[in-house]
């Protein structure tokens, strides 16, 4: 192993490409799983290209940055999916993305641009403008998969149907009211946000577009995008600011989970669950809009610390919805629990085994519902997780009901450490601005999201700007998991299979550039086969 | 009045009637999730917009059978309804009214599905499956329930059945066909056919403008023709008295009826026909109660 | 059970959804509503400008005239044009009904009128913003102030007594 750099949070390590499948590989049998990767285009710096593999240890509450460089020439470098299945996407992001291609990639086909992209051009080069607007070509693909026989009807779902509330792709299998295979097709809502943040926007106002992510945990990534930058510049953010961002997001969790709730009862046909669910939920909206001026989008973070501060008449006014709706959410819940119809649906439904939930890398409730014992919070204690007392519950089911389940105990779990937080609340200042931005520097801010973990890793760019950002949401880590849980299932059991891992698309999607006028030739073609060998 | 007046009557009524008694149970449900709800003729102004709007038919549909659902399933609940006696005692009437009215309303549920399998759409498609796996579960319990009460009264058409005469295997007999008239009026747990989380309407998927008024407007009529059977079978007085009597009961049995959907979760079919297998022994101890003249 | 507890729980909560649009929603005071800028306050300075994240303010030059242009359709309501205002010029209100027929409504434009270069004659800054900065800055230097950034780059620097370069200030 080559130079290493020690961090508390993480550790960057320059591998040759001989051994990067080895480290892969000890580490994955260590316990550890793949996070996220990224290509950076370093050419301006040393004229080669990076490949960044995050590979988050729980155990050692450390992530392992892999770093693996190739010249401009010859921009490639061994593929590690091989060993570690969870890589597959991220490698074909970054192949896609930057152009690096990766040796050995069991399917290095496009995961992200449309087919009718150009050949050659890769819109996160440093070289492309942001603004460039690219004519299509003749789209590659339109083959259909054949490994279906007549008895086999296809069923698609999306890219527009009730069950999504973005537009994605699943196309399902049927023989009868069985699903006997699925595919998954995805980035239909590219919106380019790293070019952007990249090209035209500065360090503080970056927090609002990363809090864009995501219309229901948009808090989270704000808040992982502020950590990547002040572990990169060594920001000292005051404590009071920490107990500020780690309120926010767990308030966030709470009406995160209360929506899903309300959200798995309308799919399982119970509508007046959902009103009930959402009814609680609304004193939580309640309490956001108190602290943070609105209901969702909260713009509380910026690069070291909140904006607002809490006074002590908020303190106490949020202390009182808190227990109205902690109260409301657990009446809900008992009750929910005892209509047996439900249950039935959520049980041995949709099973994600333990093995392949390791390989795949799922993280949060999904992985939690697979005995999988990890949570960011715990295993990399940010924010003011570090002083604050909370369990993390682990189920064995594998199914959509340990998932329930999973989300009901982190929901208490939340108003616990929402509690805790107003009545450890430490005084002083909210926000440190006395800092300077480094260039080149590297950070990795990492929270556990109400979907689980979220990673966004920063390369600094000095005077105030970012030289390459890159986050990711939990779904893209729970999606390939999907066609899995899928197989051998009741058609009627797909929706709630679906939203049982909370998918969240658009989240996963916003990675990248994409020219809308393509949407039909988008989800047929090689990418079917991609599925299929991820599934293998 | 004449028959056939007091006939007229009752099928205005109940074409003018049904859309507004899901108005009430919308309200209802709305009252029991805790939600204002829309107005009460709020079925009313969706179906006058959509049958203000063309249609659009699907390319690679079955055309004549898409264009010919519709219409076909309106007629046959709209002619079950000419000897239903529903707002006026006095009916059209003729021997095996109630396999007559069975029939009619299967028909329109069979041309609900046959109007899915034509659109061609996959949705339709599972859609259409389901709603046949329910007619067929439906049909076992059905049949015994029929014949029971049948027995029970003397005869198959309504004049001997309308009001049943008060004995063991009548009363097990109606509540068995009240569990029916809830099951067939595709309400939840059973609406496998038009999930809409799942299979987005199922068979109605590719209906729009008239065509989905008039599949709207058989599924209201449809399940104000199942209220009046098991309310003729229960009340039994004639006059004016009993037009009021009816409207009333109308109205309780559909607020218990949209109470009941608004607290249950959906079933899978494979599910809900078990149930429907199950309850046929309802349907059975009702008939051999009657054989056995109790 | 469950589900006649929960029937009972919905009859005895009555309605929660409310009548808007029909019945107002209340907001709480700092609710981050519709951006409105001061034009009475305002200096131009542009400091709103390049703290915005989506655009949404932009300043631009029109002849005797700096303009400071606030287009709603783009903004996000985050607030921090509000934080970085040394004036106090821009607040966010509570208004949150910004639907409407007429897109000029969604645009607000200060219009402020600029001072001329006293060596070179080419608007540079606004008046407001001038006379702020010559109540901050040492009278001494406040003559500088009065050419625009090029001229003052060229200016000799014992143009006046005792050499000030301004960074003290």
């Amino acid at each position: 192993m080559g130079r290493s750099t020690l961090e508390g949070r993480f550790r960057v390590i320059d591998v040759s490409p001989d051994e990067v499948a080895e480290v892969v590989r000890e580490l994955f049998e260590d316990g550890c799983y793949y996070a996220t990767g990224m290509g950076v285009d370093e050419r301006p710096l040393n004229g080669r290209f990076a490949v960044y593999h995050a590979i988050n240890c729980p155990k050692r509450g450390v992530y392992v940055i892999l770093r693996l460089t190739a010249p401009e020439n010859r921009p490639s470098v061994p593929s590690i999916t091989p060993v570690l299945r969870g890589a597959e996407w991220a490698e074909r992001e970054a192949h896609d993305m930057v152009g690096v291609t990766f040796e050995n990639h069991p399917n290095l086909e496009r995961l992200i641009l449309p087919e009718d992209w150009p050949d050659g051009v890769y819109p996160l080069r440093k070289d492309f403008p942001y603004n460039r607007k690219m004519a299509g070509t003749e789209g590659t693909a339109g083959v259909r998969g054949e490994r279906h026989d007549e008895a086999t009807m296809s069923v698609p779902l999306g890219p527009y149907h009730p069950l999504l509330h973005e537009p994605e792709y699943f196309e399902l299998y049927v023989r009868e009211d069985r699903i006997v295979g699925a595919d998954y097709r995805g980035f239909h809502v590219h919106r380019g946000m790293e070019k952007l943040a990249e090209s035209r926007m500065t360090l503080n106002q970056i927090p609002f577009l990363a809090e864009r992510i995501c219309g229901i945990c948009g808090c989270t990534h704000s808040a992982a995008y502020c950590q990547a930058v002040e572990e990169a510049a060594g920001v000292e953010v005051p404590e009071r600011a920490l107990y500020i961002r780690s309120l926010m997001l767990e308030v966030e969790r709470i009406h995160s989970h209360l929506l899903w709730f309300g959200v798995a009862c309308h799919l399982l046909g119970f509508d007046s669950g959902f009103m009930h669910f959402w009814r609680a939920r609304e004193y939580v909206m309640d309490i956001a809009e108190l602290i943070t001026g609105n209901r969702k989008t909260y713009g509380i973070n910026l690069v070291g610390g909140v904006r607002r501060d809490l006074s002590g008449e908020k303190i106490q006014k949020t202390l009182k919805l808190l227990e109205l709706a902690e109260g409301e959410s657990r009446e809900v819940i008992d009750n929910v629990v005892g209509m047996k119809e439900l249950i039935a649906r959520m049980e041995g439904v949709g099973v994600l085994r333990r093995k392949d939930a390791r390989e795949i890398g799922v993280v949060g409730p999904v992985a939690r519902a697979s005995g999988i014992d990890t949570d960011v919070r715990r295993d990399h204690p940010y924010a003011a997780y570090g002083d604050l007392d909370f369990k993390v519950p682990v189920y064995r089911g594998c199914d959509v009901l340990s998932r329930f389940l999973v989300r009901v105990d982190e929901t208490f779990e939340s108003f616990s450490l929402v509690r805790q937080i107003l009545e450890n609340l430490p005084d002083g200042e909210i926000i440190n601005e006395e800092y300077s931005l480094p260039y080149m520097e590297f950070g990795l801010g990492s929270t556990e999201a109400p979907r689980g973990e979220d990673v966004h890793m920063v390369l600094t760019g000095g005077e105030n700007q970012v030289y390459r950002w890159h986050p990711r949401a939990p779904t893209y880590n729970n999606l390939p998991a999907v066609p899995l849980m899928l197989e051998g299932e009741d058609v009627a059991d797909a929706p709630i299979i679906i939203a049982s891992i909370d998918p969240c698309f658009s989240c996963t999607d916003h990675v990248s550039i994409v020219d809308a006028g393509s949407g039909r030739v988008l989800w047929r073609g090689p990418l079917l086969e991609g599925v299929e060998r991820l599934r293998r | 009045m004449m028959p056939e007046l007091s006939t007229l009557v009752n099928v205005v009524f109940v074409v003018l009637f049904a859309p507004l008694l899901d108005g009430i149970e919308r309200k209802v449900k709305a009252r029991l999730q805790t939600r204002q709800g829309p107005p009460v003729l709020q079925s009313w102004y969706d179906l006058i917009k959509l049958l203000k709007r063309p249609s659009v038919e699907p390319s690679g549909s079955f055309g004549w059978l898409f264009r010919l659902a519709p219409a076909v399933a309106l007629s046959s609940v709209l002619l079950a309804s000419t000897f239903v006696p529903s707002l006026l005692a006095r009916s059209m009437g003729f021997w095996g009214d109630l396999i007559a009215f069975v029939y009619l309303l299967a028909l329109a549920s069979l041309f609900l599905a046959l109007g899915g399998f034509a659109s061609c759409n996959p949705y339709a498609q599972i859609g259409s499956h389901r709603e046949i796996s329910l007619l067929m579960a439906e049909e076992f319990s059905l049949a015994f329930i029929v014949a029971g009460l049948a027995v029970s009264a003397g005869g198959l058409a309504f004049s001997a059945m309308f009001p049943l005469p008060l004995k063991a295997s009548s009363v097990v007999g109606v509540l068995a066909f009240a569990v029916m008239v809830y099951v067939s009026g595709a309400r939840v747990p059973f609406d496998v056919a038009e999930a809409e989380p799942e299979i987005v309407e199922g068979p109605l998927i590719e209906f729009s403008g008239r065509s989905l008024g008039l599949m709207k407007l058989t599924a209201y009529v449809r399940r104000l023709l199942l209220f009046t059977v098991l309310l003729n079978f229960v009340i039994p007085f004639g006059g004016v008295l009993r037009s009021s009597v009816y409207v009333a009961a109308l109205l309780v049995l559909s607020a218990v009826y949209a109470a009941f959907e608004a607290y249950f979760g959906r079933f899978r079919t494979a599910d809900a026909v078990r149930f429907l297998k199950r309850f046929a022994a309802a349907g059975f101890v009702c008939w051999l109660l009657a054989v056995l003249g109790w | 059970m469950g589900r006649i507890k929960l029937m009972g729980l919905a009859v005895s909560i009555g309605k929660v959804t409310e009548r808007y649009p029909f019945a107002p929603v209340e907001v709480p005071d700092d609710y981050r509503g519709k951006p409105v800028i001061d034009p009475g306050i305002c200096t131009g300075c542009g400091a709103c400008a390049s703290a915005c994240p989506p655009q949404a303010i932009q300043v631009k030059e029109e002849g005797e005239f700096r303009v400071v242009h606030l287009f709603l359709g783009r903004c996000i309501f985050c607030g921090r044009c509000q934080d970085v205002c040394p004036e106090g010029a821009i607040r966010l209100t509570t208004e949150f009904e910004l639907a409407t027929p007429n897109h000029d409504d969604l645009h607000q434009f200060v219009r402020l009128r600029m001072v001329r270069c006293v060596r070179c004659g080419r608007p540079f800054d606004t008046y407001r913003h001038l006379v702020r900065s010559l109540r901050e800055v040492p009278f001494i230097e406040g003559e500088r102030l009065l050419l625009c950034p090029e001229c003052r780059a060229k200016a000799p620097l014992d143009w006046l007594e005792g050499g000030g370069d301004g960074n003290e200030g």
